[in-house]
């Protein structure tokens, strides 16, 4: 649980009493709070989804991520850095200069998905490669963060016998997250307009203890 | 600003237990959880599922399960099967290795035990 002010600034100093906790609905008593002074800090990865970007605009979107974390963004540890490709595979990359180049040439080979495929289907490859980052993440110790760059994934679905609630898959799959000691942040590299899909992202973040940090790439120092 | 918003929120972390009220549910079901504050200006942020996980009767003259902890901190100093162990608060601690384990560490490592 992380607790903050209006401004954002932390606050260290809440009591028991100061918080309610409900469990699928129901008051429960706490037996006890305490700040986590253990300094652990998390490991961090960053997932740059190139599901259904087109060859251009992956690119861009890694230029705009190198850029980011060469040009000063402060984070709490060394970067670990994956590429996702439209066929669910997830390929690490050793660092952020030539070699993040040398693997997006190698994944070239890969199309983007197919923007009007089944959307199950599609929805299906998210959830499963997300499942697989998941497990990799969880061979990690101590507390894990996912700085996820995607266009997003639909929190339900039109099918023709009617909408389709794809909350509950994403609720498990943020219970994987949770079991792993793995929060999950995203980013909009907001490259295609249109096809941003924010609600499952919502969800997904949410769930795992991120509140809603859904940001422009562009806006990386 | 995505990554330094990751580093804020490690600052004011806190760790919070209680007693589940609510029956048990089949292994793998998930749970939700909401918190609030009724302090004044609070925001807070949790995880809002988990899993649920089984609970096995322990087999008739099994021995309890031993505590377990996880000491991290760096490699104070290290001899034999023995090393001591500076943890992040400032505690020290002592850890015997088995006989037969293979360690790989040196004063100053990093190691979670």
């Amino acid at each position: 649980m992380v607790a903050t002010d209006h401004a954002g600034h932390p606050v260290t100093d809440l009591q028991p009493g100061d918080v309610r906790v409900t469990d699928d609905g129901s008051p429960e008593s706490i037996t006890s709070l305490r700040l986590d002074q253990s300094n652990t800090r998390p490991t961090v990865a960053v997932l740059l989804d190139l599901m259904d970007l087109s060859f251009a605009q992956r690119n861009a979107a890694a230029n705009q991520l190198r850029d980011a974390l060469l040009g000063g963004a402060e984070a709490s540890a060394p970067i670990r850095l994956y590429i996702l490709v439209s066929n669910g595979g997830l390929y690490p990359v050793q660092g952020i200069g030539r070699q993040l180049d040398q693997a997006l040439q190698k994944v070239s080979g890969v199309r983007p998905l197919d923007l009007r495929a089944d959307p199950v289907e599609r929805f299906k490859t998210v959830y499963s490669a997300l499942d697989s980052m998941g497990q990799e993440m969880a061979r990690f110790p101590g507390p894990k963060q996912l700085l996820w760059i995607t266009n997003g994934v639909p929190s339900s679905m039109k099918m023709v016998q009617g909408w389709m609630d794809l909350k509950p898959r994403l609720f498990q799959l943020a219970a994987q997250f949770n079991r792993g000691d793995i929060a999950v942040y995203t980013l909009d590299p907001s490259l295609i307009l249109g096809t941003l899909n924010r609600d499952g992202l919502e969800v997904l973040t949410a769930a795992t203890g991120c509140g809603d940090l859904i940001a422009a790439i562009s806006k990386w120092p | 600003m995505a990554l330094t918003q990751m580093g804020t929120d490690t600052a004011a972390t806190y760790l919070l237990d209680y007693n589940r009220s609510q029956l048990k549910k089949p292994e793998g079901a998930f749970h939700t959880v909401h918190l609030t504050s009724n302090r004044k200006g609070v925001r807070l942020v949790s995880q809002q599922v988990y899993l649920a996980a089984a609970i096995h009767a322990p087999a008739k003259g099994a021995l309890p399960p031993e505590p377990a902890f996880t000491f991290v901190g760096s490699v104070q100093s290290i001899t034999g099967q023995s090393m001591v162990l500076k943890l992040d608060d400032a505690r020290f601690v002592v850890i015997d290795f088995g006989r037969n384990a293979k360690v790989n560490l040196s004063m100053g490592d990093r190691a979670s035990v």
